[in-house]
């Protein structure tokens, strides 16, 4: 399998008046090509600003991509997105990696209809005319589902429900045959059984294409759905990186059993209290000197406090960064 | 159902918007929000209401407590008729039932004190003196009971995070020592990890104090999680009501049944095993509903007359209610097997 | 589970407790006002015209009034024919321009700062009223409020004053009523954005009344937006005044200088003695400029939303 996608110790900061944010503590993650990965986290993960670094898309002042490196095998061949000006980035940004973000509201430019909208993409990134491009962008809001694309053509973007509007990313994201689809929390704000239909969409997209795909959610229902491997992250850092099956059968860091163990369950008869992690997250303004978890963690000791843990592998396709080893029940040895 | 058992009866509540339009202001239509809904709570239970977006269920919640004026309809709180009687009997009665709000950062006045917030229902109602030696310790109390620190009565909102704003506003509700609290979707604004322990420290609340609770919120597997009983509401009507395992195990009515398809299971094995159905469409709006009964549009099992009348809300089996044509005791209204 | 006390905080959360000294909200404070470096110069403009209106006996020994035709129309100090007794020279009566001009500012701040109160009255009663009741009584309100601010100012001005007669009370007057409207709609706005806020649904149903509601939770939410209103409204009142003045509709030159009054009279020498109104027009520059400059850095001071929320 050939890795689409590798980030390498990415580390991103913010400047601010109120001191450093460290939103990104060095994260590094593979993406074979077909796959889907998704990254967990809470508020202050950092796992959109991860995203957001990939794809040129942090205020320059006052984030600052510090560290690390991105290499995307585009059709150029191997090309580190960090490294890529404002101007390839843009090329690669709709075309060879499509993206789509949580509230279409504020993405999708109100004054252009949405047909008019799709068009732009492909002419842009395929260089097909206008007639060429309104015909690829009637079938593709057929394929995701839009009822009669024809004259949904030149609606506006106000004049869709969210989940249709959601549809209408999904189809600008698509248009250009990505090789990575990027999603964050594309169904956040939608109505269950409305995420319900784009989880769906997505699926049958996802393989008719054979496109690999990232997608970013704190919903660990919707991750057990759709993702092949999952990418836990918190203060910055990565904590635990598994294939879906293993993640969710045994978690070995402690962050990801809580944030399990905090979930109700539609299928559990009984009503068990939910686990709660007990404190809040993590306040990004503090260099990160030692574990990020350490403060809410029942089995912190005294190395946790003093170094930052890395990534240990666990099995084959499963590593945690945490200096407790659960399976043994003490202190992980190197 | 036993009458002494019963806290908070509501009777046809009905909440209408008119939507003022056109040059002199005048009434151009009727946002129906909520449509002649009815359902009892018992003293110490949790009732889940949940439905989506254009539901209604904030806006039952509200209307209860008489924050909206219902349009029609009564709700019966401790054998008083909450919408008929006078204005200042209403405030009397207020200590008895509370509200906890959605979103922690605009419920709490940036401009007081968390000791002036959790304290202010006390001086509402004289029970206490602002800023006396009783009322400190009672705020004390609260923010203890809540898992805070009492140190913090001097801070301001704007110190906290949203967990602990939350919290702020639980304390409040509790001052009064209320016996039904609506809780307004409580923690939907709030992160997983945080949202676990907000909803563990209503239930210890609850098993503490005997309050009841209509918990209103979307998210189908926390209200499962603590209801007793849930409420699926659907464009300002009750579609079912029902214990809730039943409401998971055994949902008589079409809509419900697509939830809980609909919602995702963290477990992939079970997510792949799954048999879905995916609801098509998108829900409409409560300004222009379905005639008949308001789900035909989006139901896969709709029929002629569930575009011409409206079901009759009504008790299929003890103590589970559903609103459709279709719902006999012999599956007539499933979708799947 | 070594003990952690040494190390650190048990939780996140107890950064609260990191008790913020005296020092550390001085430095936030520092940053803040740093960033905005047109916070500093509007503060230190407002500042050096506050005190040179309060200690104009101790800055300059010259008198405003007094006249010295000997010494008229001389040059500011540094020009030849000037004289440091005259900094800024003299005016066709020989009164000392320096002079006139710091006090002048005592009658620019009193013309703000009363006619700001006068109109922040006025205006946040009514517009608290059209706002918190809201229906026909608001557009009626507010209707009139339109119909003031529609009226043709000078005329208004003049009629005031030829009816009244010219004096500092009577142009205080007009400018309070006249900008009661503006203030009335903020005030307006602010209580409609603010009834919508949860927090006041939270204090109904706890029961409160309507006075509890208006003073304890509606107001203390009003003040910071009309402060930084009254700063530029006071800004514009002190324009206007020379605009009054200019028209000689202020307070007669003769009674008392204001910077509007002395721009009238040095009108007629710009090409000849440009001085004489120069001064004074920098002064109403300098002073608008440096209050318009607080205003703005007011504003974000004041919007607890900017303040640093944790999640």
């Amino acid at each position: 399998m050939t890795k689409i996608l590798q980030v390498k110790n990415l580390v991103t900061k913010f400047y601010t008046l109120d001191g450093v944010v460290n939103a990104v503590n060095g994260v590094s993650f593979d993406l074979d090509e077909g796959e889907t990965l998704a990254i967990v986290g809470e508020s202050g993960s950092g796992k959109s600003v991860t995203m957001m670094s990939l794809l040129g898309l942090i205020p320059m002042p006052p984030g600052k991509v510090e560290d690390g490196s991105a290499i995307f095998e585009s059709e150029d061949g191997p090309r580190n997105l960090l490294e890529m000006s404002v101007e390839e980035l843009r090329d690669i940004r709709g075309g060879q990696i499509g993206f789509i973000f949580q509230d279409p509201i504020s993405t999708l430019n109100p004054i252009l209809t949405i047909g008019d909208q799709i068009a732009e993409t492909l002419t842009r990134h395929k260089g097909l005319t206008q007639d060429e491009a309104r015909n690829q962008a009637i079938q593709l809001l057929e394929q995701v589902g839009i009822p009669d694309p024809e004259l949904r053509y030149k609606a506006y973007p106000f004049q869709f429900s969210g989940g249709m509007r959601q549809r209408v990313m999904i189809a600008i994201a698509v248009s250009c045959t990505p090789k990575i689809i990027i999603a964050d929390e594309p169904t956040t704000a939608l109505d269950v059984t409305v995420q319900a239909q784009i989880v769906e969409l997505f699926k049958q997209l996802r393989e008719a294409l054979d496109v690999a795909a990232i997608w970013i959610t704190h919903d660990l229902g919707v991750v057990a759905g759709i993702a092949d491997r999952v990418l836990v992250m918190y203060g910055g850092r990565p904590v635990e990186i598994a294939t879906v099956d293993e993640l969710y059968d045994n978690p070995q860091h402690p962050y990801t059993i809580g944030l399990l163990g905090a979930l109700p369950r539609l299928d559990s008869e009984e009503s068990k209290r939910l686990v709660s992690i007990k404190g809040t997250p993590p306040d990004l303004l503090i260099p990160l000197q030692h574990c990020p978890f350490a403060w809410r963690c029942e089995y912190a000791f005294d190395r946790c406090w003093e170094e930052i843990p890395p990534l240990y592998k666990v099995d084959e396709r499963h590593q945690t960064s945490c200096f407790y080893d659960l399976e043994k029940g003490g202190p992980r040895h190197d | 159902m036993t009458e002494n058992n019963s806290l908070l009866s509501v009777v046809d509540l009905k909440k209408y918007f008119p939507i003022i339009g056109g040059l002199f202001g005048r009434r151009v239509s009727l946002v129906k929000a909520v449509d002649g809904i009815s359902f009892e709570i018992k003293k110490g239970e949790t009732v889940g209401l949940v439905g989506e977006s254009g539901c209604g269920k904030s806006t039952a919640g509200r209307a209860i407590l008489q924050l909206h004026k219902p349009t029609d309809g009564q709700v019966f709180f401790q054998d008083q008729e909450l919408t008929s009687i006078d204005p200042e009997e209403l405030r009397m009665l207020r200590p008895k039932m509370q509200m906890i709000f959605q979103d922690p950062y605009a419920s709490l006045n940036p401009r007081h004190s968390v000791g002036k917030i959790v304290g202010e229902p006390l001086v509402i109602h004289q029970i206490m003196e602002p800023n006396s030696k009783e009322i400190k310790e009672k705020v004390a109390q609260l923010l203890e009971l809540v898992g805070m620190d009492p140190a913090y009565v001097s801070r301001f909102p704007h110190e906290f995070s949203g967990g602990q704003r939350q919290r702020i506003g639980i304390a409040r509700a509790l001052s009064l020592s209320p016996e039904f609290i609506v809780c307004d979707e409580p923690i939907s604004a709030l992160d997983v990890s945080i949202q676990a322990q907000v909803v563990n420290l209503m239930q210890d609340l609850q098993d503490q104090l005997g309050v009841a609770y209509l918990f209103i919120a979307h998210d189908l597997s926390m209200v499962k999680h603590i209801s007793h009983r849930i409420i699926v509401m659907y464009l300002g009507k009750i579609m079912e009501l029902a214990e809730r395992n039943t409401l998971f195990n055994d949902p008589l009515h079409p809509y419900t049944q697509s939830l809980n398809s609909a919602v995702p299971i963290p477990n992939p094995k079970s997510e792949r095993a799954r048999s879905r159905f995916i609801l098509k469409g998108d829900p409409p709006s409560p300004a222009n509903p379905p005639s008949g009964c308001v789900f035909h549009t989006r139901c896969p099992i709709a029929i002629e007359e569930c575009k011409k009348k409206e079901p009759e809300f009504r008790e299929i089996y003890p103590d589970h209610f559903v609103a459709c044509h279709l719902a006999d005791q012999k599956g007539g209204s499933k979708i799947i097997d | 589970m070594a003990d952690n006390e040494a190390f650190a905080p048990k939780t996140a959360d107890s950064l609260l407790d990191t008790e913020k000294t005296f020092k550390d909200k001085l430095a936030y404070f520092g940053r803040f006002l740093w960033r905005d470096k047109g916070g500093i110069i509007g503060l230190v403009v407002f500042l050096i015209v506050v005190l040179a209106a309060i200690f104009a006996p101790v800055i300059t020994s010259q008198s405003p009034f007094d006249q010295n035709l000997r010494a008229s129309k001389m040059p500011p100090a540094w020009q030849e024919g000037g004289d440091w007794e005259h900094p800024f020279g003299t005016d066709s009566l020989g009164k000392d321009i320096f002079s006139r001009v710091i006090y002048g500012a005592r009658v620019s701040l009193m013309v703000g700062l009363f006619g700001v109160l006068i109109a922040g009255a006025l205006g946040l009663i009514i517009g608290a009223i059209a706002g918190y009741v809201g229906g026909r009584l608001d557009a009626a309100i507010m209707g009139g409020v339109n119909l003031i601010l529609s009226l043709p100012y000078l005329l208004f001005v003049v009629f005031i004053a030829a009816v009244l007669g010219r004096s500092l009370l009577n142009v205080i007057l007009i400018f309070g009523i006249t900008d009661a409207p503006i203030f009335a709609r903020v005030t307006r706005g602010e209580v409609l954005r603010i009834r919508r806020s949860g927090y006041i649904e939270s204090a109904i149903s706890a029961g409160a009344r309507w006075p509890r509601i208006i003073f304890d939770h509606i107001i203390p939410n009003l003040i910071g937006p009309l402060i930084t209103l009254a700063t530029f409204e006071m800004s514009a009142m002190i324009f206007y005044e020379a605009g009054l003045g200019f028209l000689g509709l202020s307070v007669p030159p003769n009674e008392f200088p204001t910077w509007g009054n002395m721009l009238a009279a040095g009108r007629k020498y710009m090409t000849s003695y440009p001085w004489m109104a120069s001064f004074p027009g920098l002064a109403i520059m300098f002073t608008s400029l440096g209050m318009n400059l607080l205003g703005d850095w007011l504003r974000d001071v004041l919007d607890p939303r900017l303040r640093r929320s944790r999640k």
